[in-house]
């Protein structure tokens, strides 16, 4: 059956592939093996935001705990990447994976808002959780601004293929899902790069968790290093009313959340800071 | 028999959907039917999400619940209301005045749903030939294969298409 995608991706793939695409706010890509061609490109315009998971929904074999770290490591997969090897420059946004939250995805205007991270029990209740669908990750967007507002993934508990962390036989890798979404959270949409991240097909157990060249790029051209935005700590621990939460706290995190939320930023921003002197080091 | 290659009702951008037969589709289906979809759209939101219903004409009934000729209302997911957007990478985009084969499930409340998002739509183009099913626009779904285990499929729809007739007899002896 992996033939079979592999021979229709291989009859539908255009013979000079166009790198990384971005994701528009026409929301169609009538191809995936080519970028949208309407619609304005959606992008954070925050210098970083926050994913929290919503536990309360478990999936069989994969703890909580597990579930955080499988998300953690897709996270870190992109805060990892460096745009230039030479100036070990980094984008100019970052996912950030705070404390877990109560939160629904959902987008609700005129309040805080949380990107949350979660498995859901119930599919085939309305038009976006269709049961044949694993995974879906839903944008709100600015639709005249493109500013990203809000991006919620959800994981489907009853997936034909189980979610499993070692994506054996029979199973669907977690983190392989995982890292993808998190590329249409922060803007990227399917690449024509077959090893990329953002590639549209995966086989059954297939391991794809690392950004490779072609999603660095993507990544690096939403996000140039020298964006003229950064992630304030101040504002990390902030509710911000009227839009999305850019780093924020939830509205429904507890003081013992902000506590870790706190320290997790604290612990971005030191990474940061730390790449950043050590580009600037490196140029000077 | 036309299988060898076997067109999977395409799969879903941000969206992670198992990538079933065309035979499949149609039997989890309530209905399949040759549709127009009209240009008259209303996004509204339902609780923290934005849909989108389409009014579209039922030209012909290939299989299942339907009749024609008549008037659906096609619910999708995702749309814009005002300054707010909200995408559903995968989701069906029905455009006016373009025929499809559409796989819709049973009405509720009045509403019918695609199924298997964009998968369940088919493209109609017109040709001197008449009219033929082009495959599923695998528009923002990130295929995984499907696991259910499979008599090779009997429904193809080849890259250059197929004939809307021909097309329709297949999918109804699969039926059977």
């Amino acid at each position: 059956m992996r033939f079979a995608l592999a021979l229709v991706a291989a009859l539908v793939a255009p013979a000079s592939a166009q790198a990384f695409c971005r994701t528009t706010t026409s929301a169609r890509q009538p191809d995936p093996t080519m970028c949208p061609d309407q619609g304005s490109p959606i992008a954070w315009t925050t210098g970083c935001t926050g994913l929290r998971i919503n536990p309360a929904v478990e999936a069989p074999g994969i703890s909580p705990a597990q579930f955080r770290v499988a998300v953690s490591e897709s996270v870190r997969a992109w805060q990892t990447v460096i745009c230039d090897a030479t100036t070990r420059a980094a984008p100019s946004f970052e996912l950030v994976l705070l404390s877990d939250t109560d939160d629904l995805a959902g987008y609700e205007a005129a309040q805080a808002n949380t990107n949350v991270v979660t498995f859901r029990a119930t599919w085939g209740d309305d038009e976006f959780h269709d049961p044949n669908a694993a995974a879906i990750t839903v944008v709100t967007f600015g639709s005249r601004t493109g500013s990203i507002l809000d991006a919620d993934t959800e994981f489907n508990l009853r997936a034909r293929y189980p979610f499993s962390l070692d994506g054996g036989p029979g199973t669907t890798d977690l983190r392989t899902v995982a890292t993808h979404e998190f590329g249409h959270t922060q803007g990227l949409a399917h690449s024509p790069d077959r090893s990329a991240v953002m590639w549209y097909t995966a086989g059954q157990g297939e391991r794809r968790r690392t950004p490779n060249a072609d999603d660095v790029a993507g990544l690096c051209a939403v996000y140039p290093p020298d964006r003229a935005v950064r992630c304030d700590p101040d504002l990390r621990a902030q509710t911000l009313m009227g839009g999305g939460v850019a780093c924020g706290a939830s509205r429904r995190a507890s003081p013992g959340a902000l506590i870790v939320t706190g320290a997790a930023l604290a612990l971005a921003a030191g990474l940061r800071a730390r790449r950043r002197f050590v580009a600037t080091s490196r140029r000077s | 028999m036309l299988a060898a290659l076997l067109s999977y009702a395409a799969a879903p951008r941000a969206t992670v959907l198992y990538a079933r037969p065309v035979e499949a589709l149609a039997r989890d289906a309530d209905a399949v039917v040759v549709a127009t979809p009209g240009a008259a759209r209303r996004a509204f939101w339902q609780g923290r999400r934005i849909f989108t219903d389409v009014t579209v004409s039922v030209d012909a009934v290939i299989a299942g619940h339907a009749t024609a000729p008549s008037e659906v209302t096609v619910r999708l997911p995702g749309g814009t209301v005002g300054e707010v957007g909200q995408s559903l990478a995968g989701a069906p985009s029905l455009e006016a005045g373009a025929p499809v084969v559409l796989f819709l499930s049973a009405p509720r409340g009045g509403v019918r749903s695609v199924l298997s998002l964009s998968a369940g739509v088919l493209p109609l183009s017109v040709t001197p030939a008449g009219l033929w099913v082009r495959p599923a626009r695998t528009e923002g779904l990130t295929l995984l294969p499907d696991p259910s285990p499979a008599a090779p499929p009997r429904v193809v729809v080849p890259p250059e298409g197929v004939g809307l007739a021909a097309f329709a007899a297949l999918l109804r002896e699969a039926l059977r």
